[in-house]
């Protein structure tokens, strides 16, 4: 399936710095080669040039149109035509990652209601695998960018916790494929998670002491012993960069 | 050894044309030879090689010898006339077979009580194949001979065969044909009609003597063990069972018969040393840190092995039956079993290229080398064909599991290199295996037609595909019959080995890689096993097979050792070298060969480091030497410079790389194992991470591993989960099942770390308070249950306890489990006694907050001291407090349990209610402090009237799903 990707790609080009135009959303066309690093205006974050190569770009570009039905944005609703998506327990934080403006890269926050094909690209880059050439420092960063998207995921309310509450959502909804479980196991699981979490983050608590929640800097330590960075990504992502024009 | 009056009596047995052959000289003959330990020579290679050829003689002892046994000097003893004192013109003579023996056949030690008896050290009965002919001189000369002297001479027959003769291999009956029966270590020549040696063989009905076999190499044997006749002849009782002409033999009041119990205390010998090494080892930790223990046990076989020698008898030698059929399959189930299948299926594309083109690649590669070598590497090696050289090479190119797990499993290093070399190992076996018989096929064909290569090809499939068909097939049955195993617990690990040995033996049984079929079945049952199984069953299996494993492993190193000893070497310098030379060339150029490819599509790439690492941890072990120790020397007959090159290599791979990986690895900074706990975070997140990829996956439109992964999931869980699994388990899900297996641990170090005195640190200081500040406790009303009915209830639940208890203390040997409640009781004991220092802990924050703790320790030490002293007020010790906690973690299914326990213990029927809301009810008496029940903690039997409460403990009230205030406190 990969070799079909790297056949020969009517529009490859030099796939690079295209300074992202405020809805330019227009700009996407067969061609929309802009990529997501140096993309945003705003982006306080420079990740380094995805490699995202343009055969890719021409895949999700395609995938883009058949979900937004040849428009120009997709909304949330689009996503339901997704037959496969809907098995999955936490289809409902998926979706709404993708609205989620953290992780488009925005000032602002909240949820948007409409993304465009540059905003679906920059959700996917999220899913980008390592790559060799990364020194320590750009490792480090990329591992950063991927748990704060996940971080964004588990943290429902914007507030820069995960609180109990919101924990036992995730469980919850990680749990709500089986029909037969009761709230109650997924919250006594929420809860045993979250005293581990305080445990491992603060250490010894006294009895006045209070956790309110996973921040960001627990949530890094929590994930110390698995590697992300090799984990999560997607295979489709994962080509050479051909289509690379430096 | 063969000096003085010894060479002269073997002289005499030696040259037929002594004059000393008559059976009557023998007396004289034994009196002569009476010193013992003359002839090692005498378990001379003939016992495994087959008769005829010349090289009958260890060189060794050659020179000690007449002339007479001379290679060439030796042909056959049916080719030799001897002119014999006695021309017998007995029928038999010209009956008496005179086929030489098969490789490894009947060896007439069998017959001889000094065979029956040998010293301890020599496992491999073909040992001393002469003994019997060696005994008289007569015999040496014609083994046709044997027969009639036997039956001529009662007193000798009384010689060979007293009626003690520890095997007892004659029946009491001299008529009675007598099969003798060798399962262990003399497969091949089983059956024997033994009566033919008795002197009563005379009985006419009698078949004729077809069976006596006799090796060609009779004759090469020296005249050894003349003085195992002695003993015979001190003991006149010996003789006693000829019949009535001789006098009744005493009871034996003491006797020894080593014979009879000699193969079983052997092994349990061999077994004893290897573990007590193994011990010896990790006693000094001082050497087990540099030289890793493969190195070292290999290292007490050459030693044992030559002190065996030294001795003069002949080390056993590492037969290739009993690797493949008893010492290989317990490691490899242990591997498959406790697979890492994530890293194993992420990896799997990697492993299949290392294993399938690596090892052809290998073969090869090495193969035709060797052949360039042969070609112009000297006399020698002139004869060593292309196929031979191929068949060689497909020998010792597939890397081993054993020796790579036990090297592996002591550097600790990273579980992407570690499944990569060891899962390479694995599966390279059904390269090996078609390989290996493809070319030893080939060898014996004139020529090989481009057909059977096709042929070749396809039962590659056919042997690998097959293989884990067959593990599959057994897998499934064993998921299933586990399901039906809750009232027998204590077979339940038996069906575990049992169906994956029969796996493994099924494979075999086709010629299909065994290895695979064992770790797919494995594989393939582990997960339902382990949901159907009861918590101790697992247990079992785990140690069991820990042990079994590496016992294995142990008297594997250890065999090889003693193996290098004992066996023929032939060592010619071109060839061993340039196989070791060659075998690491190979190696190296296609790791990396085939990781430049392979990285192509790999998402985590393998780096230089990584590559160097696979390169190094190909290592070579025994299943390469008992491949080459199965090739029939007919058609092989450089096999023994094949041994010894394999051997080099083994040894230069363990010994050299097996020591210097370790400090290559730090060396290199390779990234090691991380040592974590599995936490119930690290398991929500994995599950996160799952679904989310496939999510992605799936918006993305493309169908890659985690959307296949996720539908095979979904089928499971659909159907294979229901039929394979027993109960209300197959609907619990993944994550649950982990939690109860985390809450099960942590209460069980929380017991055995002596109740309460020390909090397991997943728990530790940290309380539901702290992580529940926003909201304030709630006063919620209790369900009110009238004091009369509280007393009623207690009662009853007391009594049926208490009968429960008792019920436990019986013991019976046949089922584990007497009660079929006690499962469920302990689990349940756990789970309560866990849930209530939870509540324990909670209510001491959450209702005495006067009490403020000074420090985190403090608090600890003080809850771990007397957790009651705490307990909020109870009223008076009648009153029975109720305590409802929602978030203690009482899963539906302990619940569950609980219910069935109560249930169980008839009649509980006054509180319907409760039953159906599911409480938990709990009786603490203090009439039974430390009964069975081993899960009371240890501050039980302290404030005894507090332990009247009774906690009804409740998970359900229902909270309301967005309440968000899981804490009732007590009555307040």
């Amino acid at each position: 399936m990969f070799a079909a990707l790297h056949g020969p790609a009517p529009g490859r080009f030099c796939s690079r710095v295209l300074p992202r135009a405020p809805g330019a959303g227009g700009s996407a066309g067969t061609s929309a080669g802009t990529s997501m690093g140096t993309s945003t205006g705003t982006s306080t974050l420079s990740l380094c040039p995805p490699p995202v190569t343009s055969d890719q770009i021409e895949h999700l570009h395609r995938r883009f149109k058949q979900l937004s039905r040849d428009q120009l944005t997709i909304r949330k609703e689009n996503f339901d035509s997704i037959p496969d998506l809907e098995f999955n327990p936490i289809r409902s934080k998926i979706v709404h990652a993708f609205f989620d403006k953290r992780n488009l890269r925005q000032e602002s926050d909240g949820l948007a209601d409409e993304i465009d094909f540059e905003d679906f690209l920059t959700i996917m880059s999220y899913f980008r695998p390592i790559e060799t050439s990364m020194d320590e420092e750009q490792l480090e960063r990329f591992r950063r960018d991927k748990l704060k998207f996940l971080f964004h995921m588990y943290d429902s309310d914007r507030d820069g916790k995960i609180t109990l509450h919101e924990y036992r959502n995730v469980v919850e909804e990680l749990l709500s494929g089986n029909p037969h479980l009761e709230k109650e196991a997924a919250r006594s699981i929420a809860d045993g998670a979250m005293m581990e979490a305080a445990s491992i983050c603060v250490g010894q608590m006294g009895p006045d002491q209070v956790y309110e929640g996973i921040t960001f800097e627990d949530f890094l330590k929590m994930w110390q012993g698995i590697d992300i960075e090799t984990k999560m990504h997607v295979r489709f992502l994962n080509m050479e960069p051909i289509g690379h024009c430096y | 050894m063969p000096t003085g009056p010894v060479s002269a009596g073997s002289r005499c047995f030696a040259n037929p044309t002594a004059p000393c052959v008559s059976p009557e000289l023998c007396p004289h003959a034994k009196a002569v030879h009476g010193r013992r330990g003359l002839h090692g020579g005498c378990r001379s290679p003939c016992s495994k090689r087959s008769g005829g050829r010349g090289l009958l003689c260890s060189p060794g002892r050659a020179g000690g010898l007449p002339p007479c046994r001379e290679p060439g000097h030796t042909p056959t003893c049916a080719g030799h006339s001897p002119p014999l004192r006695h021309p017998l013109p007995h029928p038999l003579l010209r009956r008496a077979p005179t086929r030489p023996a098969h490789r490894s056949g009947f060896s007439p030690s069998l017959l001889h009580p000094r065979c029956a008896a040998p010293p301890p050290f020599s496992i491999a009965p073909s040992a001393s194949l002469h003994s019997l002919t060696s005994l008289h001189p007569a015999l040496h000369c014609a083994p046709s001979l044997l027969v009639p002297c036997l039956a001529l001479h009662p007193h000798l027959c009384a010689l060979f065969l007293p009626p003690s003769t520890p095997l007892c291999m004659y029946s009491p009956h001299p008529c009675t044909p007598l099969l003798l029966y060798f399962p262990f270590l003399a497969p091949p020549c089983t059956a024997l009609p033994l009566t033919s040696l008795h002197p009563a063989s005379h009985c006419p009905s009698l078949p004729p003597l077809a069976a006596l076999v006799i090796p060609g190499g009779i004759t090469t044997a020296p005249p050894a063990s003349a003085q195992e006749i002695e003993p015979l002849h001190k003991q006149p009782g010996n003789h006693s069972g000829e019949g009535a002409a001789k006098p009744r033999k005493a009871f034996p009041v003491l006797g020894i018969d080593y014979g009879h119990v000699r193969i079983p205390f052997e092994i349990s010998l061999w077994i004893l040393l290897a573990c007590l090494m193994k011990l010896g080892f990790h006693v000094i930790p001082s050497v087990s840190n540099i030289v890793p223990e493969s190195c070292l046990l290999i290292v007490v076989g050459l030693l044992v092995g030559g002190l065996i020698k030294g001795v003069g008898e002949k080390p056993p030698i590492l037969r290739s039956e009993i690797f493949f059929l008893f010492l290989l399959p317990p490691i490899i189930l242990d591997a498959g079993y406790f697979l890492p299948l994530r890293q194993f299926t992420e990896n799997l594309g990697t492993i299949l290229i290392f294993a399938v083109v690596g090892t052809l690649w290998n073969a090869f590669f090495l193969g035709g080398l060797m052949y360039a070598v042969c070609q112009v590497g000297g006399t020698g090696l002139n004869h060593i064909g292309l196929l031979a050289n191929l068949l060689f090479g497909s020998i010792i190119s597939a890397v081993d599991p054993v020796a790579v797990l036990a090297v592996f499993e002591e550097i600790h290093i990273n579980e992407l290199l570690h499944i990569l070399v060891f899962g390479e190992s694995l599966l390279n076996d059904a390269v090996t295996v078609v390989l290996y018989h493809l070319f030893e096929e080939f060898a014996n064909f004139e020529q090989v037609t481009i057909i059977d290569i096709i042929l070749g090809f396809l039962s590659f499939f056919v042997v690998s595909l097959g293989g884990v068909f067959v593990g599959v097939i057994y897998g499934v049955i064993a998921a299933f019959t586990s399901r039906f195993t809750s009232h027998i617990r204590v077979i339940e690990p038996l069906f575990v080995f049992l169906y994956s040995y029969m796996a493994y033996l099924s494979a075999e049984l086709f010629h299909l890689s065994g290895i695979m079929a064992l770790i797919a079945s494995g594989v393939v049952m582990r997960p339902y096993v382990e949901a159907n199984i009861s918590h101790k069953s697992h247990t079992t299996i785990k140690y069991f097979l820990k042990m079994w494993s590496s016992v294995s492993e142990t008297l594997i190193f250890i065999f090889l050792g003693v193996s290098t000893v004992a066996g023929h070497h032939y060592w010619n310098w071109t060839f061993v070298i340039s196989t070791l030379l060659f075998c690491l060339i190979a190696r190296v150029l296609g790791v990396l060969g085939l990781t430049w490819f392979i990285n192509k599509f790999r998402i985590v790439k393998l780096t230089p480091k990584d590559q160097f690492i696979i390169a190094y941890g190909g290592l070579r072990g025994a299943i390469a030497f008992s491949l080459c120790y199965l090739l029939d020397y007919e058609h092989f007959n450089m096999r023994d410079m094949f041994l010894t090159a394999i051997i080099t290599v083994i040894f230069f791979t363990v010994f050299v790389q097996g020591m210097t990986i370790r400090p290559l690895v730090d060396l290199l900074a390779v990234k090691k194992k991380q040592e974590t706990k599995r936490s119930i975070n690290e398991e929500i997140h994995t599950q996160f991470l799952d679904h989310l990829l496939t999510g992605i996956e799936d918006i993305c439109g493309h169908y890659g591993h985690h959307h296949w992964k996720d539908k095979l999931n979904r089928f499971n869980k659909k159907y294979v989960k229901k039929c394979l699994i027993a109960g209300e388990r197959s609907k619990e899900p993944q994550l649950i099942a982990f939690y109860h297996k985390m809450e099960m641990k942590q209460a069980i170090e929380l017991v055995e770390s002596g109740g309460l005195g020390k909090i397991p640190s997943a728990v530790s200081t940290v309380s539901m308070q702290n992580i529940q500040p926003k909201t304030l406790p709630v006063e919620r009303a209790l369900p009110a249950l009238s004091k009369d009915k509280e007393e009623e209830i207690r009662k009853i639940l007391r009594n049926n306890l208490q009968k429960t208890r008792q019920r436990l203390r019986s013991y019976n040997r046949h089922t584990l489990v007497a009660d079929p409640y006690e499962e469920a009781w302990n689990q349940m004991l756990l789970r309560r006694q866990k849930a209530r220092q939870l509540e324990q802990k909670i209510n001491n924050y959450l209702t005495v907050p006067a009490h403020k703790l000074d420090s985190p320790t403090m608090s600890r030490a003080r809850i771990g001291s007397d957790p009651l002293a705490y307990e909020p007020k109870p009223d008076s010790e009648n009153l029975p407090i109720i305590t409802i906690d929602p978030a203690s973690p009482q899963s539906p299914e302990s619940v569950d349990l609980a219910n069935e326990e109560l249930k169980g213990s008839s009649h509980l029927s006054s509180s319907p209610e409760e039953d159906e809301e599911g409480l938990v009810m709990r009786v603490k008496e203090p009439s039974s402090p430390g009964t069975d029940d081993v899960f009371t903690p240890g501050t039980s039997d302290s404030p005894s009237n507090q332990r009247m409460l009774r906690c009804l403990s409740d998970p359900g009230p229902r909270p309301e799903p967005e309440e968000g205030e899981p804490f009732i406190p007590k009555g307040q």
